[in-house]
């Protein structure tokens, strides 16, 4: 057993309004230069729909993440080494900017300086790219937001998997739900192995997969390995830019920008101890529906004193070890196990997890009665399928997500009951298989949701000795690298990451 | 013209040898940043993935025949039992092959930059100047083809090359192997020369980070240990970087 620590993420989609506000901050502290004006670490999408870029969940054309060969080893889907290298000089798989949008601005000095006309005068888009006028803005980073464009389009989602999606086009079976989605800072990144040049690694006391600028070639590699497409091609720089899961502020305990701004208060940071030595068997398994589990079992017990013991031997502080226990997304995902990994069968171990939404129970007052079994209402009859969730949560197993739900379902009803009537409804718990202790921790967390609870995060274990006088000594700079005291050196080559 | 000719075949190769090497040294050591294959493959697809490919099997083709032809000595082609007509008639075919290749694939690429407003307008202004100097040094070098037609059951004009080429590597210089040689090939020499010259300073250096490494590499992790690693934690976690095989 060789334990390591991982910062994690769970989101509670559930409580997730769709506002952006976490797009937004990221994008202004992160993305805001440029090079990368189409590049978004953090985005919202709806769902159902082709994402951003466009169609990023269908592998048969992007060949992202990994496949389970016949002798069963696991291998990147765009192919072994050598491929990788034949497609050097043109990547096949590489999505061209349309694929995320033509990024623009607005001519809003037109607005004042406009001679005067008949009509009222137009801030018309501009692109970012040619600097010239646009005349139609045909796709965006939020196009479908809210359910936009048509179905026809929208359904291409290959989370239709197996779903007879047609009567979804019709209004009365319409569902949505909203899929924040950043970097998952996997256990088995593509991306890592994928890079030709060793530049994007993963940090051994926390997790976060990061690509060291000064190594990357820009040979776009990653870009294509990547199956959830969070890995961004800086046209300024040439080199590859990807969600640094806000690691300066994670060192200093703080949470991530996106997740300090979420204002439905969905986001959970907080420490994991996994097995390392794990990795490659709990990526291999044989059906793609056992990887949600095998990903669990990888995830260790921080009161387990042989776990503990062993967290010991690799370097993890006492502090890291209160950290995990107190982890809410421990709770989450294993305790309660309320959250899974967004599509595990791109065999990554992706570490950031999702909580299913509730929805409403389908066609209710047409049959007169809510479809209840017991007490607990009858999952097939929820707007969003569940046949969808499991598709985009577990590779199409329904059984752990309707589990989940009916978790949140039994809470809602017993906090209900209580709040309400002063009842304590115990029948509903045993049906959902919870405990009075239990459902009000859940409620805790997952309802009041104080930001204590939401993030739990330890300082980074090595702080310089020396603090002090490093201060004001490394910062944003115009040269090559953070200069390692004084001002920032004028820079010799390609003038143009001047300018 | 006898000066101008020695200072560019006995002068000129050293100081496009020592800018090659010392900048780009230089450039590697202090500004890894900008080192980069800065790809416009993201800005437009169409056309670029067939263009791209001929343009650098071609070139790289090129190169390596460049310095075999060049620097390997006419006694080891003989010892392999190599005749000089054959050498030539390698360089030939070689040449027409790859050259026509690498002339097809970069003028596309070239018009591709030049025309589509948004690889023009995100790429750096020296990336089109590359593609020209390259494209001047290829079409020259492409004209010496019939020249070397003419001589090839001797191959003079590749020997002569040759010579002077192991006498410039070997400290020896010397513009009077090149008395012979027509003006095209000084032409192409001194254009390919310049081509070394601006190396450092350009988008060229990605050749010399190709990862060919990365065929050995095993499908690993690679994992950093934290770098300030203090006094007190375990010795073995004080590599800055180590791999893991998956």
């Amino acid at each position: 057993m060789k334990v390591r620590a991982q910062m994690m993420m769970v989101m509670n989609l559930d409580k997730c309004i769709g506002c952006h506000t976490c797009s937004v901050t990221c994008k202004n502290v992160w993305t805001n230069r440029e090079g990368v004006e189409y590049t978004w670490f953090n985005n919202v999408e709806t769902k159902p729909g082709i994402g951003y870029p466009k169609d990023w969940e269908n592998q048969k054309k992007w060949r992202g993440g990994w496949v389970r060969s016949a002798s069963g080893k696991i291998k990147p889907r765009i192919g072994g080494r050598f491929r990788v290298l034949s497609k050097i000089f043109a990547n096949p798989e590489m999505p061209e900017i349309d694929d995320y949008y033509e990024p623009f601005t607005y001519d809003y000095s037109n607005l004042q300086d406009s001679p005067e006309i008949d009509d009222v005068p137009q801030a018309g888009p501009i692109s970012l790219l040619t600097g010239e006028r646009m005349e139609k803005i045909e796709w965006g980073p939020n196009w479908e937001d809210d359910l936009g464009g048509e179905f026809a389009k929208r359904s291409q989602d290959v989370n239709f998997d197996k779903i007879e999606k047609e009567i979804y086009g019709q209004f009365e079976n319409t569902f949505m739900m909203y899929l924040p989605r950043l970097c998952e800072h996997c256990l088995n990144p593509t991306c890592v192995t994928a890079c030709p040049s060793g530049a994007i690694y993963k940090r051994a006391e926390d997790g976060i997969v990061l690509i060291d600028q000064d190594k990357c070639k820009g040979w776009r590699m990653c870009i294509s390995g990547c199956p959830y497409k969070k890995i961004y091609y800086n046209w300024k720089t040439g080199k590859s830019e990807k969600c640094i899961f806000c690691y300066p502020r994670i060192e200093t305990g703080q949470t991530t920008v996106c997740a300090e701004t979420c204002v439905g208060r969905i986001r959970y940071v907080s420490v994991v101890l996994y097995d390392a030595d794990k990795i490659e068997e709990a990526a291999s398994v044989e059906k793609d529906t056992d990887l949600y589990q095998a990903h669990l079992d990888m995830i260790l017990d921080p009161r387990d004193p042989a776990v503990r013991e062993g967290a010991r031997e690799s370097g993890i502080s006492d502090d890291w070890l209160d950290a995990a226990v107190k982890s809410p997304c421990y709770k989450l995902i294993k305790e309660w196990k309320l959250g899974f990994p967004l599509h595990p069968e791109y065999r990554t171990l992706p570490m950031v997890w999702y909580v299913p939404p509730l929805s409403p129970i389908q066609n209710a007052a047409e049959q007169g009665h809510i479809g209840f079994k017991d007490q607990l209402p009858d999952l097939s009859s929820l707007q969003i399928p569940v046949k969808y969730l499991a598709n985009m949560l577990t590779a199409g197993d329904k059984e752990p997500i309707k589990k989940s739900l009916n978790s949140l379902f039994a809470m809602r009803i017993f906090m209900r009951d209580k709040t309400m009537n002063g009842k304590i409804n115990e029948e509903i718990l045993a049906e959902a298989g919870l405990t009075v202790q239990q459902v009000e921790e859940m409620y805790r967390y997952l309802a009041i949701a104080n930001i204590e609870d939401r993030y739990v995060i330890p300082t980074t274990q090595q702080i310089s000795e020396n603090a002090q006088e490093e201060q004001g000594s490394c910062g944003i700079t115009f040269g090559s690298r953070a200069p390692s005291g004084g001002p920032p050196k004028p820079q010799l080559f390609q003038l143009r990451l001047n300018r | 013209m006898d000066a101008i000719e020695r200072f560019i075949f006995v002068v000129y190769p050293y100081i496009c040898i020592t800018v090659f090497i010392g900048a780009t040294l230089y450039r590697f050591e202090k500004e890894p940043y900008t080192w980069q294959a800065s790809s416009s493959q993201m800005m437009r697809k169409k056309n670029f993935s067939w263009a791209s490919n001929l343009f650098h099997i071609g070139i790289l083709n090129i190169g390596v025949g460049h310095l075999v032809g060049l620097l390997v000595p006419v006694e080891l082609f003989h010892m392999l039992h190599m005749p000089n007509d054959a050498h030539q008639m390698m360089e030939l075919v070689g040449g027409s092959i790859f050259g026509t290749a690498t002339l097809v694939g970069l003028v596309i690429l070239t018009y591709r930059r030049i025309a589509d407003k948004r690889v023009r307008k995100t790429s750096d202004p020296g990336d089109l100047w590359l593609a020209l100097l390259l494209l001047a040094v290829l079409l020259i070098g492409l004209a010496t083809l019939p020249h070397s037609y003419k001589t090839k059951d001797s191959g003079i004009y590749l020997i002569a090359l040759a010579d002077w080429a192991q006498h410039v590597v070997t400290l020896r210089p010397s513009a009077e192997f090149l008395s012979e040689v027509p003006f095209v090939y000084k032409a192409h020499m001194f254009a390919g020369m310049t081509v070394f010259l601006i190396f450092p300073f350009t988008r060229l250096v990605h050749v010399c980070s190709a990862p060919l490494g990365y065929a050995l590499r095993a499908y690993q992790q690679i994992v950093r240990a934290p770098r300030n690693v203090s006094s007190s934690s375990s010795s073995s976690s004080s590599s800055s970087s180590s791999s893991e095989n998956l």
